[in-house]
Parts: structure tokens; sequence; C-alpha cells
């Protein structure tokens, strides 16, 4: 059955829970080209290097009734009196749901920077950006 | 229901200044005693004809340049309120009356006195008296509210924030340049939009319903003849066009734009005044058409 998925469909979910409103994320993956043209060739040709995933996501600054803020905790993984040490890996997951299929894609990230604030006019949001780090640990797009 | 024409609208104005005030000083030689006229560094158009000035001196000492005679008491102090006449050479002449002020002539003109010393001044354009703006043949208010989008990933329909409310309209009225003491003229308010020091605003009464007016048709009670609605915020003008054709009344048409708090509000109760012994109406300073009102009706 022919299916278009669009933000109705997206979920993000930080050490498997699912965040209360997001608004958006994105992920970017890339895989670094390392050249092996040599002497004589007449074409250039390359192998492959070490992948990399970063992206970002935009989240309401929200006290749902019973005072969770999914903002405010991904905001502190950055705005924090004490420093970030390398336990502070968070699980990502990055979904689209289809009925009861879920398309994800999982990975351990860093939140590498973090920005909100309040603007006459606007409803204050949460923007973080993050680092993947090691490979991603599923895969089910 | 009752079916109202536009008939029963009109439009209040009140002369304000928002942004802020002029200070400046007046030198001894700014003062022309013997025409009882003074002026001081205002960039042209900044104060009208007709304004209320609040006068006050910024170091404490007393406006000496307006004479003793022409305080309420003979007693000169730090700060007083006149209407003002602005010349063709930005000269201000100082009158006790809004209706003298406009004249611009010597009847109720406020004497002045020599100074020897310079005198620093904040001047501020004072809102107390409200006049119907006149000859206008028709306005519109429109009010907004802006929604911000709050849907998030997962919803199926979008869902929306209330945000901050704007107001804006437009009038059109004939033009004409001579301001009557119970009137502003529309021309007040071409000239309000080139204002700068103290700003383009005003306070409006936007009615929908003045008092002492019926419905054309349909149901209406006796009780509601007194009754008034309208709205009630400070606006800036925007734009003013004035139009000309040789087969046409000239008009002018005023853009604005509500800033602060828009309120609609209504009087549907019988108005009650703050009586003296002898049941006389308390008489509001300077103008003998207004009364100290009650706040409450019985």
């Amino acid at each position: 059955m022919a299916k278009v998925y669009t933000g109705k469909d997206g979920r993000l979910l930080l050490d498997g829970t699912e965040q209360i409103k997001v608004s958006s994320w994105t992920l970017t993956g890339s895989l670094e080209m390392l050249e092996t043209t040599t002497l004589g060739e007449s074409q250039r040709s390359y192998t492959p290097g070490v992948q990399e995933f970063n992206g970002s996501a935009s989240l309401l600054y929200y006290n749902d009734g019973n005072g969770r803020n999914d903002a405010a905790t991904a905001l502190k993984k950055v705005l924090r009196v004490a420093g970030v040490t390398e336990s502070d890996t968070v699980a990502l997951t990055l979904r689209l749901v289809e009925g009861n299929t879920n398309h994800d894609v999982q990975l351990n990230v860093y939140i590498t920077s973090v920005s909100f604030g309040a603007s006459v006019g606007e409803v204050s949001r949460a923007d973080i950006s993050f680092q993947g780090t090691g490979a991603l640990t599923a895969v089910t797009i | 229901m009752g079916i109202y024409l536009g008939q029963i609208g009109t439009i209040e104005l009140t002369r304000k200044s928002g942004e802020g005030v002029k200070e400046s000083v007046v030198n001894p030689s700014d003062v022309n005693v013997s025409r009882d006229r003074f002026s001081f560094d205002f960039e042209e158009g900044s104060l009208l004809t007709g304004d209320l000035l609040e006068i006050s001196t910024t170091d404490g000492t007393n406006l000496d340049f307006v004479a003793a005679s022409g305080w309420p008491d003979n007693t000169v102090y730090p700060s007083g309120n006149w209407y003002a006449f602005i010349d063709e050479l930005g000269g201000i002449r100082l009158y006790s009356t809004f209706a003298d002020s406009l004249e611009g002539s010597t009847a109720g003109l406020v004497p002045l006195a020599a100074i020897a010393r310079d005198i620093p001044v904040r001047v501020v354009v004072r809102d107390r008296d409200t006049r119907i703006l006149g000859d206008v043949t028709e306005y519109e208010l429109n009010t907004n509210r802006e929604v911000v989008d709050v849907s998030v990933l997962g919803d199926e329909y979008r869902q929306q924030y209330s945000s901050l409310i704007t107001g804006s309209g437009r009038l059109t009225a004939h033009w004409d340049y001579v301001t009557n003491t119970g009137e502003e003229s529309v021309n007040y308010l071409m000239q309000l939009v080139l204002r700068t020091e103290v700003g383009s605003i005003f306070h409006g009464k936007f009615y929908i319903k003045a008092a002492d007016t019926t419905a054309q048709a349909g149901s209406f009670g006796a009780t509601q003849i007194n009754d008034s609605l309208w709205w009630e915020f400070d606006a800036l003008v925007t734009n003013a066009a004035v139009s000309f054709a040789p087969d046409s009344v000239i008009t002018a048409a005023i853009d604005f734009v509500a800033t602060g708090p828009i309120k609609l509000r209504a009087q549907t109760q019988e108005k009650r005044f703050l009586l003296q012994e002898d049941t006389g109406k308390l008489e509001l300073e300077q103008d003998s058409t207004s009364y100290l009102m009650l706040e409450e009706p019985e």
C-alpha cells in the first residue's frame, strides 16, 4: 500500500522514552571517502573511510500536567554545572511510524549544542544538535 | 434584533505624546516679552497648535519666563500646563484655553516675563481633553489575534496557541483644517503622521453606537437610547493620504495601528455626576461642558 510519510508519523525517543512535543528532527549520515588513485590510472578511485552521523531536533519547551519537560531534560545534557563525561551519551531513536510498524534509526549520541529562548509572539523552543558516536545500533527503515 | 446604520458611530480623539518628551533650553533671547512669544529648539511639527503642553524645568527652578499673572494663583511654579499656538516661525504662545490657542490672538494670551538665565525645560503633550473628530465619513477597525503553530510530530490536526492581539484600521473624512472647540479636524491627524520627536500617537474612542442614537429598524427599547459602545485604544498614525478630484470633495484617508491594549467597552447605564450642595455639577478644569462623573451608578 502506498504510503507518504509526514511529520505526523515522526517520533523521537531518548533512552527509549518517547519525547513529548517534538516539532522536528533531522539526521545526516555521511561517509568519508579515501582516494586510492595511483599513478598511471585514468580514473579516480576511492575506498570507504569512516562514517559519521549527526543531526538536530526541535522540542517545544513544554510542561505536561505531571511536570514533565522533555526539552528541559535535553537542555540539561549541556546546560549543567558538572562537566560532560564519556558516560553522558544517550540512546537516540529516530522513528517513522506506519501502523504497528516502526521504521527506526538508533544510535548513541552526545548532545553537542542546545539553544532556547523567548521571543515575542513565538513559542519557546529548545533546539538541540547531536553528534553520533560509534556505529548505528539498529536500522529498520 | 435591531438594525443599525453607520450614522450612529463617531470617533473621539485625545491628543497625547507617546514616545517621549522634548527637552531643551529656553535662552533669554528666546523670550519676546513685547509679543508674549517664546521658543526653544524643537523639530518643526513636533508641537502643534492646540496641544496642551506640560512645561517643566529640569533643574527644579521656577518657570520664570511665564509671568506671575499667567498662573492661576499668580505664583510662579517649576511646572505648568498651557495650550500652545505655534506660529509659522516656530514661535510659541501660551493660552489658558484650547479655543483661545486656536486663534493665536491676544485674547487669553498668557503673558511672559524677561529672564536673565538659561532655563532647561521638558515639554510633554498632555492627554486631558477629548474631542470629536469632525467630518468623518467612514471608518473601519480590524482586530486580529495572532496564533502560533504548536503542532508536533504525531499530530493529525494542527494545534494553535493564542498569541498577541493587534489592531489596525482606516478612517476617511472630509478635509478641513479649522479645529473648533468641540471638534478636531482631520488635518490634525495629517500633521500627526509627520511629527517626529514626540511620536504620532493619539488616544481614540471609536464608537459603534454613540449615546442618544437609535436603531434604524427592528426592536429597540427606550432605555437603549443612552447606551454607547466603543473601542478604546492608543493608536499610531501610519499613513495619511489626501485625494483631489475636480468633481469631488477633498477627502483625507488616515491609516493607523493600535498600540497597547484594545478594549471594547460599553456604557449601558445612566450617567451619574458628583454634585455640589446646590445640586450643580462640578465642571472639569477649562472645559465647562464636561463634568465630574461618578464611576458606578446606583
